[in-house]
């Protein structure tokens, strides 16, 4: 009885949240794994397509549990994008498969060369650092598979995706110059990032950081008592002022390492996996940006950075 | 060369250490009190709650987290006595079905709400334990090394007579009550270090361990935190020889070695003492079948027997071992390569023969044996029965002088010299 | 058509893991259900090795030796070793799964074999998977699997139906009418390991517990004559298969959870009802 009841009151608790899976409207619909991958498909499909993320700001998209709502919108998506490169670990083959089954899946890193792409630091036989979004450019090479995927299941709409695309990857390359610019500010000798986990070394070679994460690539895997003394040795040793926290990770960790090495811990977390809330504004250099967008997301965390290391 | 010295290690050495007596000291009521599988209930069982208060308080405050966490575990509790008492399931499938679907009950709620930090209670960070979990695993492993020792006379008497210690008015309820607090509260803090799963090897295995040394309560109290600690601790060192080691399974792995190690060696149960001890009983009786053989061939030859190692090999198999122990006990005399028996070992002989027949004669007249079939077991039994007995039996059957065969029982050769 | 793979999925997942399952709970062996789950993982880790992907049959090979392999040991530690059952228990799953955990870590790199499916299911995501042309449909390979188990499950039972039954009641009767319980019991071990191996993708290894135990737990409030129960066990597996859809629907939560959830609904509202109808 009273675990009927103690079960009852959770659920109608938790469920009474409702779902924010948009109603059909008629219009072709987008699936996105993460968040960065939603708001891809948001700037070039625009009004044309409709487009629901499975995963929602600050979820952190290596752990991802999946809900009943992923299947039925997996079933009906038109298109169903994905960020790739195992970043969404096990989910990954079933979405390949789906692809061969003559699905409509595209892997939006597929528009980033190999050889641009970073192996990890530990031994991932073959595998690649997928947070290649970390770097603008890179993320302008994704807009392409992007705006081909739309253009198919949206054919009426196709000029306007492709303009809107040419609009987005001019944006981005603005955003870079803009980031490189701030940037600067931080001089040579602080150029080192320290976050929760690996995610930020396609950031880090854009821009001429050095770069170093509690945990590795996925924190799926637990950081090991190693990894943090050597964190410690190494924020002593370069005279690093701030540590980063990181949004969709709990920040215990990074925190416990800031405190024993004697650096401070950014009040600003950083959007790694994720991006935030869509509507939640910031004022960066006397503009605002929605930090629920990348380009937003971007510029929060340029902001953030050079604030904490000058 | 690491620095033993640095905060995040010696945090996690000293997190290893408290864990290991919290855990050795719970551990041993738990393992004593048949309940090593509560503990995996609770553990799952707490899901429910840390997800609750990982995304209820948004500043992550571990108490919060830790209270909801001991709410769901006394709610886990609840619905165990419940499925007991309002079911006919056994204990066991009660468990099971608390740990779970309560665990269950906490995925859902992880799929709904995606809080960042349960990753840490499902599978142990120990390189996270900072300066506040420090604090609470200080205050817990004090109130638990305080508490169990004060109230160890009490939990022993729960534990070995519920109804004795009900009727004598001890608070048994709240004694019990205290201790799953207790035992929830530990294993949450447990639960950061080792995950979910593995909270059940630091409490059960050390204390189980330590049963291969001890019957004494207090002593295996003891032990089990010793083994608890050095396991984690070990566990600590061997993850610090490599990137990315996950502690907590590593800690696991000391403790259960240690576990082996107590299996093998261990005086009580121990696989290899008790080998050794059944080699020596065999070496024991072997040696008194050849004294007696000796005996048996003086009695029917009337000279003293002298056999070489050889013959008697052919009678009873390799004795060397016997052979070596009997003469080094002064029973045997080995004198030119022959063996015969000292003034000893005759008389221990006829202890042997004595007991022989008079165990022939029960068996034919108390236990209904036909006589053609008592000898083997008298073979078996002469070993094992000492003089006070042997003169319990005697009297018991009237002081015979014959056994069923007709050969003559010895007498008791203390009585004659007296 | 994916509503209905998921519901025949569940179903087939919850039949699979609740026919052994009963065997499991009236010989008061649940919780070795729950030492297996767990202990499996190094098995796993040895079965990828060797074949390199997610979905060989070398898995769930590595995988039921290894379960098997952990009730061996439980049994030498309590016969030999004097240790009591429970606490047997306690050590060889807990060893087995950090040792497997520690494999995983050293071994397989890639993000790919996660011990995440000890924790958890991904059905709502794997029925869109990888799948068999059959008949003109595809039917996702979970459904395969899974209904795979459910086969496995049944044929056991109708194989060792007597054996079972008579040692699950009286072990010393049965080993004196000269079937070997011994037999029996190696053979349930190993079909559970393998229930437990296909039911990770739907709930993972710690819920699949729940579908071991909670069927039969229902059950047993209604009947206690075998053939009934596992009838009812049926039932029971269907039902809370459809209901936990439907929960997981309302709710939008895990799937596998919800079964589970809608299982123990399940077992609680038979028990009170029970209650309230003395006659049931």
């Amino acid at each position: 009885m009273f675990r009927w009841l103690v079960m009852l009151a959770t659920l109608l608790g938790v469920a009474g949240c409702g779902s924010e899976r948009a109603a059909d409207d008629g219009r072709p619909l987008v699936v996105a794994t993460t968040t960065m991958v939603r708001d891809l498909a948001e700037q070039l499909g625009g009004e044309a397509v409709r487009v629901v993320g499975l995963m929602g700001p600050g979820v952190d998209p290596h752990n991802y549990v999946p809900r009943m709502s992923d299947t039925r919108l997996l079933e009906e998506a038109d298109l169903v994008l994905y960020s790739g490169l195992h970043l969404e670990g096990r989910f990954q083959s079933t979405l390949e498969a789906m692809a061969k089954r003559g699905r409509h899946v595209v892997a939006v890193s597929a528009g980033v060369p190999d050889e641009r792409l970073l192996a990890p630091q530990e031994d991932f036989e073959g595998a690649k650092d997928p947070h290649f979004w970390g770097d603008p450019a890179l993320w302008s090479l994704a807009v392409e598979p992007v705006v081909g995927a739309l253009r198919k299941i949206a054919p009426d709409d196709a000029e306007a995706i492709s303009q809107r695309g040419e609009a987005y990857r001019a944006e981005l390359a603005a955003l870079d110059r803009w980031a490189r610019e701030k940037l600067a500010q931080v001089p040579e000798d602080r150029r080192v990032l320290v976050t929760s986990h690996d995610a930020f070394f396609y950031f880090g070679r854009a821009y001429g950081f050095k770069v170093r994460g509690l945990q590795g690539v996925s924190t799926a895997a637990e950081a090991g008592l190693r990894d943090r003394t050597g964190l410690v040795e190494f924020l002593r040793a370069q005279g690093i002022p701030t540590v980063f926290t990181e949004t969709s990770i709990n920040e215990k960790g990074i925190a416990a390492v800031a405190r024993e090495a004697g650096v401070k811990l950014s009040p600003e977390p950083l959007f790694s996996d994720a991006l935030g809330e869509p509507g939640d504004m910031a004022r960066v250099d006397g503009e605002s940006c929605d930090r629920g967008t990348y380009t937003g997301m971007l510029k929060h965390n340029v902001n953030a950075i050079v604030k904490g290391l000058e | 060369m690491t620095d033993w010295l640095a905060p995040s290690l010696a945090s996690a050495v000293v997190a290893a250490l408290l864990l290991g007596v919290s855990c050795g000291l719970l551990g041993t009521i738990v393992v004593v009190r048949r309940m090593a599988l509560t503990g995996d209930m609770i553990s799952h069982a707490v899901l429910p709650g840390i997800v609750a208060g990982l995304a209820w308080s948004e500043t992550r405050n571990p108490l919060v987290v830790l209270a909801c966490a001991v709410a769901a575990g006394v709610a886990g509790s609840a619905a165990f006595a419940a499925i007991l008492r309002h079911t006919r399931l056994k204990p066991d499938a009660a468990l099971a079905l608390v740990l779970s679907v309560f665990f269950a009950l906490g995925i859902a709620m992880i799929s709904r709400l995606q809080p960042s930090g349960v990753q840490a209670f499902l599978y142990g960070q120990v390189a996270a334990i900072d300066r506040n979990d420090l604090k609470l695993l200080v205050s817990a492993g004090l109130l638990t090394v305080v508490a169990v020792p004060a109230g160890f006379h009490l939990l022993r008497m729960v534990s070995f007579d519920p109804m004795f210690s009900r009727i004598t008015g001890l608070p048994v309820r709240a004694v019990e009550t205290v201790f799953y607090v207790l035992l929830t509260v530990t294993i949450v803090i447990a639960m950061q270090a080792v995950g979910v799963v593995l909270v059940t090897a630091m409490l059960v295995t050390p204390a189980a361990a330590a049963r291969y040394f001890t019957r004494s309560l207090s002593m295996m109290a003891a032990l089990a935190c010793v083994f608890g600690a050095a396991g984690g601790v070990a566990g600590v060192w061997i993850s610090t020889l490599r990137d990315a080691l996950p502690t907590g399974p590593l800690m696991a792995l000391a403790v259960t070695a240690i576990f082996a190690l107590s299996a093998l060696l261990g005086p009580r149960h121990g696989w290899l003492p008790q080998v050794l001890r059944r080699r020596r009983e065999r070496t024991r009786i072997r040696g008194e079948d050849i004294l007696k053989h000796l005996w048996q061939i003086e009695e029917n030859t009337g000279a003293p027997a002298e056999r070489t190692p050889e013959q008697l090999a052919g009678v009873f198999g390799t004795s060397r071992r016997a052979l070596q122990r009997f003469s080094a006990l002064g029973l045997l005399d080995r004198e030119g390569g022959l063996v015969r028996l000292t003034g000893n070992g005759h008389q221990r002989a006829t202890e042997l023969v004595r007991a022989h027949r008079l165990w022939e004669r029960y068996l034919t007249e108390r236990a209904a044996y036909k006589t053609d079939h008592v000898h083997d077991t008298a073979e078996r039994l002469e070993h094992w029965i000492d003089e006070p007995r042997r003169r319990l039996l005697a009297e018991q059957l009237g002081q015979p002088t014959e056994d069923p065969h007709g050969s003559p029982i010895p007498p008791d050769e203390t009585e004659v010299a007296r | 058509m994916t509503g209905v793979w998921l519901v025949v999925t569940a179903a087939f997942t919850a039949l699979a893991c609740g026919i052994p399952g009963t065997f499991l709970v009236l010989r008061r062996m649940s919780l070795t259900g729950d030492a297996i789950g767990h202990s499996v993982l190094p098995g796993i880790v040895i079965g990828f090795l060797f074949s390199g992907s997610l979905d060989s049959p070398l898995l769930l090979a590595g995988a039921a030796f290894s379960g098997w392999l952990a009730v061996m040991w439980i049994e030498a530690l309590c016969r030999r070793g004097g240790v009591r059952e429970d606490a047997a228990t306690g050590v060889v799953f807990t060893a087995m799964f950090a040792l497997g955990v520690v494999m995983l870590r050293l071994v397989a790199t890639r993000v790919d074999l996660d011990p995440d499916c000890v924790l958890f299911g991904n059905l709502e995501t794997a029925i869109h998977g990888a799948g068999m042309e059959i008949g003109g449909t595809r039917v996702p390979n979970i459904v395969l699997t899974t209904g795979g188990a459910a086969l496995l499950a049944l044929v056991f039972t109708a194989l060792m139906y007597h054996r079972l039954l008579a040692s699950s009641f009286d072990a010393t009767q049965a080993a004196l009418a000269g079937m070997s319980p011994g037999l029996a019991q190696s053979l349930l071990l190993g079909v559970t390991s393998a229930v437990i191996v296909a039911a990770f993708q739907t709930v993972g290894a710690v819920m699949s517990v729940a579908l071991l135990v909670l069927p039969a737990a229902s059950a047993l409030a209604l009947s206690r004559r075998l053939p009934r129960v596992l009838l009812l066990v049926a039932v029971h597996s269907a039902v809370s298969a459809v209901a936990g859809i439907y929960l997981a629907t309302w709710a939008d939560c895990n799937l596998g959870a919800a079964v589970v959830l809608a299982g123990a609904a399940l077992m609680v509202a038979t028990w009170a009802a029970r209650r309230v109808i003395p006659t049931l």
